[in-house]
């Protein structure tokens, strides 16, 4: 049946709600064969809006325009169909036909926000940025219309206004309350600028401020900032006020899975995604079923979470790969392990081999110090934090120096403020893109790199894999089995996380702490130990306090052995994932088909620290999981003195708690096998007295000298691991000088720097032409004016023809210099910059076509160059602001390309400036040319986008 | 939260009223959201007592009281309910005192504390009012009756009674009374805070480092502490001791303008913009009396230089335009008024310190601006312009020194003074945050100037001992 068939008869019966309502769902089809039907019956203006707007968003620019037309004949000067229009016309090129359309709908509808929204594009578009933010600025003050925030919004972050239009919003703000769709604006502005919190707190705002009810993609965007900014209870409020307006839309609902999922619900869910799945596309389906797995996974149901993610896996979808090897540690089982997770890693590699590695930079001679780098999403009181923290403090600091690189800030707990103090920086990568984030890496200069990350929720391997210092190391933060991943170069570990006979299951090399691999930071305020319950109760309580995602069904049979051997004993779970009543229910039926008497179990879910390690003492024997072991949770039982009963195997994570018992003086009671784990807890459960022992002594034993909680050892180790991995590095990339952010040039007398800065205040504010269109940054050229009066250069070339043209030209006297060649590709703007340096003899302009080229490897655009410039040549100093990025291929290596014939235009000792260097392409560029000792002297000044200043070699 | 939200989604289905939002703003927090809800409402008279007490709590919290005192007080006279009004009352005098109006603040609190003599909460924003207008025996004793009568009293009431006991001259007493019973607030540091700022009273400096060193660590590692020891080693002349607690203070909020103005080093060469107006806005209520009280002399320096030096006093002329650079509360304005003869404009960073200067009503103009932009987008020509105690703010003076060239007239006077700093080139950052200029710099700048006077003079008091300057007389040629 075809679209028209479908709503053949119906659209008579439709009302006005109904037909609005195909707009609002896109369903642009079904309105437009709906409304051309209705007109045909009986036309109104409504109908004929809608048909515009149905062929405007298929995308049918010259029918909408026509249908306008038609229709506007009709009702004349209708405002909506006007805006229409107007938009219909932008999308054509017709701007002037636009903005009168436009112009005349606001006339007619001043107070319709959506007609000054129209307006706002058409004037956009024909480049009159200033009218048009005020005509948005308009419609946001009429009122709650989304449509307003959400353009407004685009507006400001397309022309790079983001903060212009924030402090416009401030500066209304400071004179009456907003509305509603400026509330939401600002919210959207805050969102793009990656500031959750502000984002959160102006949608909290926005969505009571109006009379009217948000919209639903207004909730949705709330939504999402809600949850971004760790608020997932109003985040779920938000969806679901907008699901009761539109309860089957998908996206809704899979955001609802994703806060479901932050708030532990978990098998809701599940529920929610399986009901979701069948109805949605391919690409939506996979991301879903990676969801499901790892729901499932939270469960502790490893054997689904494994089929969902080898679907995805089969049908290629990248991400499943790293998630399948968190879950192989969960279900991989029995003597193969360690070679299954191997495998895995091994295939990782071969995929990420396409990932670049960064070239590095070098840092000034006089800082000495080893410079240290950790990446974490869990600097503070998490488990990350409580096994790092005591051993960076303990590095020398007058050796070592920190900075923390954080890609998820959250925390504000005494650990966190311990990784602040001990960082000499504290740098947060969240909402950086991966190349912005290995620049802020790269240029610190880091010798080493601490991965305390891993395929953890919200982690960024990428980072890793691009290894952005010298030598990286992989350390605690889902530290579980090899990597395999090329950029890491060695795992810490302890002689019983990886003995000797293990290490061919690693593709990093292994290097070990003495005693064990991670350093303990015990709580403040921590209960007292008691006597062991059994004292009391007269039966053995057994525990279990890890993650629920380290249940497993062989763990599961082994509780059951041990509970009936042990009459009477009692077994209390306490884990986060219990704590919503349908997961336990759920875990109930999976107890009972095990055979384990539900009486005989206790239940909790989670709480604060303080009494969650009350709960622990609340047990004689903690049985911990398998195959992936507890980490902390073993050590917290010790605090607690709890003996703790294990199983390991031949993986990283299987061996975790094997290092924490031994290394506490209990190797008796690890177990090789699952009956030797049942025998183990079964006759500790019998020996009261090693019970009442164990109490007494464990905590003293934690703390002790070259103990768990020994973060001097802990440090002395890591700093020796370091001091090695530095020795044996082998820097095979290039390397270029670092940027710092106080690199600046000091020759000149600050007098003269302010000469140079009133000239251009001067240039500015007089040429309107740079008021807007200026693309080099203003420090670039006050840097590059800078150097033209140190370096006196008698000849100039200059790449990208603007602002800087007219600044060096009215510096050539000063400077001595003859002439300027200045080339660039786009003729119309060249000219309008040849008029502002009118009579600036000194100037010579080329408007040169440009092509495809190939230099060092890579592809890219430069300028087709005129012999006249070589014959003007050499040159003494060259300013490469140009080509604009750009083409097909991204990154475009455009600039790179200038090195193809710097040995034709410039002679030895030339100083050659890049403008933008810190972007991905032109920092490759900087390396290659560097490592081809094509340039030396380079250093790249700090200016937002990064100014690399060089000599050609 | 949850149990918040929960409630405000279930009896509402989901669409609850401006006031539970604003609660759960409030809950969370997040004071911005809870003044944008609250804010149409208070404005346009709709909101009822309980949406204007969490609107005030919240513009407590973000340091935003316009106009929220005289609201309350508004609705505290309207409403008949006691209760009502006795709550309206406290919070009026807690907003008050948050913007140092504690006379206002008093009458407020005496009126609660009339109608409820012994509610704690009335008795503790009446006792913090009785301190800050200097009436610490009987702030004490409102604080001992409300801590005898309650078996729990807050720790609010507590640091009140100390500081009322230390004002009162029994700073003894006051550490006794308050390291009684600190064991009562293990989770809070604010009683320790309060204690250390007692010794550091007596000059016990060592004793107040120790108090705070020895807190555990999830207490000590907090920017409060951090601030706490830094002003201590400042007072016990520990410069570089206070710069490392200063920077620990930094790491822990790098966004607070004077830590990130320290922090800076000697990098900036100049004082944090958002720190300097920060500060100023934050002083102005009691700016004069606090400098008054340093022996700050400057504006009088001032004057007797300009009357020895400047050409159109010595001829008799009268001055007949000055730009104020750094204005302030207008103290400038004060000292010259009988010579000036023309206009008199003030220009200063901060609205609050601008304010008190247009009460004085000497100036012709006042303009709040940044100095350096307001001299790069001046097109007047001056014929002098003072710059009194500002140029503390400025490493680096080139530019200002150029642009205050620019922005005379030829013929035209510069009058300013500067921290000396003996012994160095150029400038150097102390410690306190302000700058300090080495006398050759100065001189330096002064190239294209006929200098007529460079005198060493005294400032004014910092932390007992002189603070030395340079006043400079200078005119553009």
């Amino acid at each position: 049946m075809t679209v028209v068939q479908e709503v053949s008869g119906v659209a008579a019966a439709m009302s006005k709600s109904d037909l609005r309502h195909l707009l609002e769902a896109e369903n642009w089809q079904v309105a437009e064969a709906a409304a051309r039907e209705r007109l045909a019956v009986t036309p109104e203006a409504n109908d004929a809006v809608v048909l515009v707007n149905a062929l405007l968003g298929q995308g049918n620019f010259t029918a909408a325009e026509a249908a306008a037309s038609d229709w506007l004949a009709v009702f004349v000067d209708d405002p909506r169909l006007l805006t229409a229009r107007a938009e219909a016309r932008t999308r054509l090129g017709a701007h002037a036909e636009a903005l009168h359309d436009a112009n005349r709908a606001v006339l007619f509808a001043p107070e319709e926000p959506a007609a000054w929204v129209g307006l706002a594009e058409a004037l956009s578009a024909a480049g009159q940025n200033e009218d048009a933010q005020d005509a948005y600025l308009t419609a946001l003050a009429l009122g709650d219309h989304a449509a307003a925030a959400f353009r407004a919004a685009r507006f400001w972050v397309d022309h790079e206004l983001l903060d212009e239009g924030l402090k416009v919003l401030r500066e209304i703000e400071s004179t009456r309350a907003l509305t509603a769709a400026e509330l939401w604006c600002v919210g959207l502005l805050h969102q793009e600028a990656g500031d959750e919190r502000e984002a959160a707190s102006a949608f909290r705002a926005g969505l009571h401020a109006g009379k009217a009810n948000a919209p639903v993609s207004i909730l949705a965007a709330a939504a999402d900032a809600f949850r971004s900014a760790g608020q997932n209870e109003e985040a779920l409020a938000a969806l679901e006020r907008a699901l009761a307006r539109k309860p089957e839309d998908s996206d809704l609902l899979l955001q609802r899975v994703n806060v479901l999922r932050e708030l532990d619900r978990n098998v809701e869910a599940i529920e929610e995604s399986e009901r979701l799945l069948p109805r949605l596309p391919s690409e939506q389906r996979h991301a879903l079923m990676l969801t499901l797995s790892n729901l499932h996974s939270r469960m502790g149901e490893h054997r689904e979470a494994l089929s969902y993610l080898e679907a995805c896996d089969a049908a290629g979808y990248e991400l499943a790969l790293s998630q399948l090897c968190m879950v192989i540690n969960h279900e991989a089982y029995g003597s193969d392990d360690g070679a299954r997770l191997l495998r895995r890693a091994r295939q990782i590699r071969e995929r990420a081999r396409s990932i670049e590695q960064v070239p590095l930079t070098v840092r000034h001679q006089t800082q000495r110090r080893i410079r240290v780098g950790l990446l974490s999403n869990s600097f503070g009181c998490h488990p990350v934090g409580w096994l790092t923290i005591g051993a960076f403090e303990a590095l020398d600091r007058d050796r070592y120096e920190i900075i923390c690189f954080s890609t998820h800030e959250r925390r504000d707990d005494p650990i966190a403020r311990r990784f602040r103090l001990v960082a000499s920086e504290y740098v947060v990568l969240e909402g950086l893109s991966d190349d912005l984030a290995v620049r802020e890496m790269v240029m610190r200069g880091l010798d080493v790199l601490i991965d305390l990350q891993g395929y953890s929720a919200r982690a960024r391997m990428e980072l890793v894999m691009r290894k952005p210092a010298r030598a990286v190391l992989k350390w605690v933060g889902m530290q579980a089995y090899t990597y395999g991943i090329e950029a890491i170069d060695a795992m810490i570990a302890d002689a019983l996380e990886v003995p000797p006979e293990l290490e061919h299951l690693y593709t990093e090399k292994i290097v070990r702490i003495p005693g064990s691999y991670i350093s303990y930071a015990v709580p403040e305020q921590v209960p007292e130990v008691s006597a062991p319950p059994i004292e009391q109760n007269g039966y053995i309580t057994f525990g279990f306090f890890n993650n629920l995602q380290k249940m497993s069904d062989p763990w599961l049979a082994a509780a059951a052995r041990i509970l009936d051997a042990v009459p009477q004993s009692r077994l209390l779970f306490k884990t986060r994932g219990l704590g919503e009543p349908k997961a336990r229910e759920r875990f109930e039926r999976r107890l009972e088909g095990h055979g384990i008497a539900l009486e005989r179990c206790a239940f909790a879910g989670r709480t604060p620290h303080f009494e969650h390690l009350k709960a622990i003492s609340s047990v004689d024997i903690a049985l911990d999981s398998f195959p992936y072991t507890g980490g902390l949770t073993t050590l917290e039982c010790a605090l607690m003195g709890v003996p703790t009963v294990a199983r390991y195997g031949s993986s990283f994570a299987s061996r975790h708690s094997l290092s924490h018992l031994a290394n506490l003086g209990l190797s008796e009671l690890c177990a090789a096998s699952d009956e030797e784990f049942v025998a183990k807890a079964v006759a500790l459960a019998a020996d009261p007295a090693r019970l009442g022992e164990y109490r007494r002594r464990l905590r003293a034993r934690l703390l002790e000298a070259g103990g768990l909680g020994d973060h001097r050892r802990a440090g002395e180790g890591l700093a020796r691991i370091i001091d090695e991995v530095m020795v044996s590095v082998n820097d095979q990339r290039a390397v270029v000088p670092v940027a710092l952010p106080e690199a600046s040039i000091q020759k000149l007398p600050s007098s003269q720097i302010t000469q140079i800065n009133i000239l251009i205040d001067r240039l500015m504010a007089e040429r309107s032409l740079f008021q807007e269109n200026w693309s080099a940054e203003r420090n670039a050229i006050l840097i590059g004016a800078q150097l033209l009066i140190q370096e006196k250069p008698r000849k100039l070339l200059e790449f990208g023809s603007g602002l800087s043209t007219l600044v060096f030209s009215q510096l050539c006297r000063l400077a001595g210099t003859d002439v300027i060649v200045s080339v660039d590709q786009a003729a119309e703007w060249q000219k309008a910059v040849a008029r502002e340096c009118d009579g600036q003899e000194v100037v010579r302009f080329f408007s040169t076509s440009m092509s495809k080229t190939e230099c060092l490897g890579r592809i890219g655009e430069f300028y087709d160059m005129p012999e006249e410039i070589y014959r003007l040549g050499p040159f003494d100093m060259v300013f490469i602001d140009g080509p604009i990025q750009g083409g097909s291929i991204q990154p475009s290596f455009n600039r790179a390309m200038a090195g193809k014939i710097f040995r034709n235009i410039a002679k030895t000792g030339t100083v050659i400036v890049l403008d933008d260097a810190w972007r991905a392409a032109e920092m490759v560029a900087l390396g290659l040319w560097h490592s081809m000792r094509l340039v030396r002297d380079m250093k790249i000044f700090h200016t937002t986008r990064g100014l690399a200043v060089m000599r050609l070699a | 939260m949850s149990t918040n939200l929960q409630a405000a989604t279930q009896t509402q289905g989901g669409e609850f009223s401006g006031l539970a939002a604003a609660r759960l703003a409030a809950a969370l927090g997040d004071n911005q959201a809870v003044l944008r809800i609250l804010r149409p409402m208070v404005e346009s008279g709709e909101a009822d007592a309980e949406a204007l007490i969490v609107y005030a709590e919240a513009a407590m919290n973000a340091g935003r009281l316009d106009g929220v005192a005289e609201v309350l007080a508004q609705y505290a006279e309207e409403t008949e309910d006691a209760t009502l009004q006795t709550r309206l009352r406290v919070k009026q005098a807690q907003v008050l005192l948050g913007g140092n109006r504690n006379e206002e603040a008093l009458l407020a609190a005496l009126d609660a504390a009339e109608r409820a003599p012994r509610d704690p909460e009335v008795a503790e924003v009446f006792g913090h009012a009785l301190l800050r207008v200097g009436r610490p025996d009987h702030a004490a004793l409102v604080f001992r009756e409300v801590i005898e009568a309650s078996a729990a009293p807050s720790f609010r009431c507590v640091v009140g009674m100390i500081q009322a006991l230390a004002d009162a001259g029994h700073r003894e007493a006051a550490l006794e009374f308050g390291d009684a019973f600190k064991q009562r607030f293990p989770n809070q540091f604010v009683i320790d805070l309060e204690l250390a700022r007692v010794e550091r009273q007596l000059g016990r400096y060592d004793a107040a480092r120790e108090r705070l060193v020895s807190l555990p660590p999830s207490l000590r590692n907090t920017v409060e502490v951090f601030v706490a020891l830094g002003e201590t080693a400042l007072g016990a002349l520990r410069d570089d001791e206070a710069r490392e607690w200063f920077a620990k203070a930094h790491k822990l909020n790098p966004k607070e303008p004077f830590l990130r103005h320290i922090a800076a080093g000697d990098k900036a060469s100049r004082a944090d913009e958002e720190y300097v107006r920060g500060l100023f806005d934050s002083y102005a209520a009691r700016f004069e009396q606090s400098l008054l009280s340093l022996g700050y002399r400057v504006p009088g320096l001032i004057l007797a230089a300009v009357k020895q030096h400047h050409p159109a006093l010595v001829s008799g002329e009268g001055l007949s335009s000055v730009l104020d650079l750094g204005c302030g509360t207008g103290l400038i304005g004060v000292v010259l008024h009988d010579v000036i003869k023309g206009r008199l404009k003030g220009v200063d960073l901060s609205a609050r310190m601008i304010d008190h200067a247009r009460k004085k009503g000497l100036y012709t103009e006042l303009e709040v601006a940044e100095i350096v932009a307001y001299l790069k987008a001046e097109r007047k020509r001056w014929q002098t312009i003072i710059a009194a105690d500002v140029f503390c703010y400025f490493g680096d003076l080139t530019e200002v020194i150029d642009r205050c060239f620019a922005a005379l007239e030829p013929g035209g006077v510069f009058v300013f003074s500067v921290e000396h700093e003996r012994g160095i080139e150029t400038w150097s950052k102390r410690a306190t945050g302000r700058f300090g200029h080495g006398r050759g710099f100065v001189e330096g700048l002064l190239k294209a100037w006929r200098v007529l006077a460079i005198d060493e003079v005294v400032l004014r008091m910092d932390r007992g001992h002189p603070v030395d300057g340079l006043l400079v007389v200078a005119v553009r040629p």
